[in-house]
């Protein structure tokens, strides 16, 4: 049986996925980007450590799942070296918005930038 | 089609799909569930062709068999593909009910759209369930990824269409 390339009632399924699309990226750019403040670094979805930009730094971070090196420098946060497989959090490099994300599967580990002042400050651990 | 030769049809589209699977973990690729869903040319084909209970059992024993083959057999990222690929499966053969209503290619469509939607969830589900949804990072991996998802579904159901297998 062969339904060909297009009927009518596609227009409801390519409609719906429009809108999905558009929707998430209207929402993705009416965010205004802000100068991040910290990285936090997430492992295994717990709120490990948070460090301040403001100074470079190297943070060997060493859980049960594995080992990443995560640089902080000149307000960026890259991975640079961890001993995961697939090194796809070393890959993919620097990041500086608020609100963007490095994330390490293998070793579940995250990192987010954040910035304002509502949030906690210092070391949790 | 001869009751012989339907079996080994159905058998040939389990050993392209298992094929196909493995092809995909080897193509490089910046995130490792970022799947192009070559498998899922299978499982469209066999939907169409053997009917949706064909189609279901089809994907489930293409991801055993292929994470078996992989090494990867219940691991976390078995876990993913498996949610992901049951719930796109089942989206598709409920559209698949509405084929009289909708072309091929709109189904393929949908399914690769919903495979890694579904691929998203799970992983947020399984590992970064603290992670907020309003993050640009996340909003935008979220976006190109299913926008993947979606256009992979479209080449594929053409593909189905053209070749008429």
């Amino acid at each position: 049986m062969n339904n060909g390339y297009f009927r009518k009632s596609d227009v409801i399924i390519y409609l719906l996925l429009i809108a999905f699309f558009s929707g998430v990226y209207i929402y993705l750019f009416a965010q205004n980007t802000r100068e991040p403040q910290k990285a936090e670094i997430y492992i295994d979805g717990k709120l490990k450590y948070v460090y301040s930009l403001s100074e470079n730094r190297e943070i060997d971070i060493v859980s049960r799942f594995g080992k990443e090196k995560v640089i902080i420098k000149d307000k960026k946060v890259y991975v640079g070296e961890a001993d995961c497989p697939d090194k796809i959090c070393v890959k993919q490099g620097e990041i500086k918005n608020s609100g963007d994300i490095i994330i390490c599967v293998p070793g579940r580990m995250s990192i987010r930038l954040s910035g304002g002042t509502d949030e906690i400050d210092g070391v949790l651990k | 089609m001869t009751e012989n030769k339907k079996n080994a049809y159905m058998v040939t589209l389990l050993i392209v799909s298992v094929y196909f699977s493995l092809l995909e973990n080897m193509i490089p690729k910046p995130f490792p569930w970022m799947k192009i869903g070559l498998a899922n040319i299978a499982t469209v084909i066999a939907m169409n062709k053997f009917g949706i209970k064909f189609g279901m059992e089809l994907v489930v024993l293409r991801i055993v068999i292929s994470s078996f083959m992989a090494g990867m057999l219940f691991s976390p990222n078995f876990i993913m593909s498996f949610t992901a690929g049951m719930i796109s499966a089942g989206v598709m053969a409920g559209l698949f009910m509405l084929k009289e209503k909708l072309s091929l290619v709109a189904i393929s469509t949908m399914g690769g759209f919903i495979h890694n939607a579904a691929q998203l969830l799970a992983a947020y589900l399984l590992f970064f369930r603290n992670i907020s949804f309003t993050d640009r990072g996340v909003v935008g991996f979220v976006l190109i990824f299913s926008l993947i998802g979606a256009l992979s579904g479209t080449a594929i159901g053409v593909l189905s269409v053209k070749f008429k297998i």
